[in-house]
């Protein structure tokens, strides 16, 4: 038969009691002992009281039930939990077709951005283009007054040359694909060669530099220049030989190649 | 398949689905240990309700948060449980005296007035005594001594190791019978026996 020391009865005894059922053979060893000595007699009567207590109030305890206004309000959480998530769900489109409108604004700012540093660059080298045509336009002057008889065609388009040796810009539009003819029928306030004028002006019709169907005109500019007069002698118009040494002007059409295209005289 | 047999983690992963019916199936089957833990350890019904509460509000967000390898789910229950009725205890840094007690002597019958009114009185006795003790002793008496508990399942529960646990509740019962003696039985006095 099992036998219990004191000592293993008093660290044992509480869970002899407790587990009485499953442990028959060690209950009976103790009881057996606790009949024999009366101290651990004591200490299994004081187990079996607090375990009698425990389990009166284990008992009592799982009379009390869970309010059942718990479960509701815990029901309605979950159902708002999850409708939450499919809203979040949902919600997941607008934020993708906003992240897609951004990169679309996105895109339109640096279109934006390059137009802009494309229309800075071309106007520096436009500046720099006017600075070689001011140089250049100068040479040709000098040219022009050392020999007397200049090309038309090397006139430095956007540039005239004034009397005093001042630069003297003057740009005209002409649009794109526009026959000189449309052009000139575009400005009412101007006329032919027949009374065509610009605030008292009186310029005669363009006259073909080279024909049009060898150098087609897309675009250009007309520039306003002076010329000695001796230069009217290469277009086949005669000049007087008294005033061969005077300037007159003269409106050029440059291309956009920069090749002259016609060319005006203007009183 | 009807939900009421399923095993806990089939109704959590069914209610992380948004499962109604498996979150209501869980909630009636651990809430009462859920509310009563709580009550036990804290002394307090609304602090009871409001871990409850929090405790499933918690299953409900986090549902997959547990994991079937660390543990079983009533230790992770627990274990919830458990650290949210400490934080309860401590925001309410005094201890918390039974508010709706012991109203079992409402239902009494006349006949057994007296034999109710002791039993209720050595119940309330046996609480007051519980919740004097200390948290990590009160713990374990309440997961052993009157969920049921084994060393094991309580070990997992309160993240301890079983040898810590037997120690524990050694050293609670000690305590516990002390505090209960003039009612219950003598102290406990630790004398060499020569039987």
């Amino acid at each position: 038969m099992l036998r219990l020391r004191c000592k293993k009865f008093a660290s044992s005894v509480h869970d002899l009691v407790r587990n009485r059922p499953a442990d028959a053979e060690r209950f009976e060893a103790a009881l057996a002992h606790a009949a024999e000595c009366a101290e651990c007699a004591r200490r299994l009567a004081s187990a079996q009281a607090l375990a009698l207590a425990l389990h009166g109030l284990a008992v009592e305890d799982e009379r009390d039930g869970v309010p059942e206004e718990l479960e509701r309000d815990l029901v309605i959480a979950f159902r708002q939990h999850f409708a939450s998530k499919e809203r979040v769900a949902i919600g997941s489109l607008p934020a993708r077709a906003r992240s897609l409108r951004y990169a679309w604004l996105l895109a339109v700012c640096a279109l934006f951005v390059t137009g802009l540093l494309i229309a800075y660059r071309q106007s520096g080298s436009n500046r720099s283009q006017s600075v070689q045509d001011e140089r250049a336009a100068r040479a040709e002057r000098h040219e022009l007054r050392a020999s007397g008889s200049p090309a038309i065609e090397s006139v430095v388009p956007e540039k005239a040359v004034s009397k005093k040796g001042s630069l003297n810009v003057v740009r005209k539009g002409v649009r794109r694909g526009e026959s000189l003819r449309q052009r000139r029928e575009r400005a009412p306030g101007r006329r032919a060669i027949d009374g065509d004028s610009i605030a008292g002006e009186i310029a005669t019709e363009f006259i073909p530099l080279v024909p049009p169907e060898l150098l087609p005109f897309e675009s250009g500019q007309i520039v306003r220049v002076e010329l000695p007069r001796a230069a009217l002698v290469s277009l086949g118009w005669p000049i007087n030989a008294e005033r061969s040494g005077e300037w007159v002007r003269a409106d050029v059409v440059i291309g956009a190649d920069g090749l002259a295209r016609a060319v005006r005289f203007v009183r | 398949m009807a939900a009421e047999i399923l095993s806990d983690q089939d109704l959590l992963r069914r209610m992380a689905a948004g499962d109604e019916e498996a979150f209501v199936t869980l909630y009636r089957r651990w809430s009462g240990c859920v509310y009563r833990f709580a009550r036990q350890m804290s002394g307090s019904t609304s602090i009871a309700e409001d871990v409850t509460q929090d405790v499933f509000l918690a299953l409900i967000r986090e549902a997959e948060r547990f994991d079937a390898d660390r543990g079983s789910f009533p230790a992770y229950l627990y274990g919830m449980t458990r650290n949210l009725v400490r934080r309860a205890i401590e925001r309410a840094s005094s201890f918390v005296t039974m508010q709706d007690g012991d109203g079992a002597l409402d239902q009494v019958e006349a006949g057994d007035l007296f034999a109710e009114m002791e039993r209720a009185e050595t119940v309330a006795r046996v609480r007051r005594a519980i919740l004097a003790l200390p948290v990590h002793y009160r713990e374990v008496v309440i997961l052993c001594d009157l969920h049921g508990m084994s060393y094991a399942e309580a070990a997992a529960a309160l993240g301890c190791a079983v040898g810590t646990i037997r120690s524990r509740l050694n050293r609670a019962r000690a305590l516990l019978s002390e505090r209960l003696g003039s009612s219950t039985s003598a102290p406990v006095e630790t004398k060499r026996c020569y039987a």
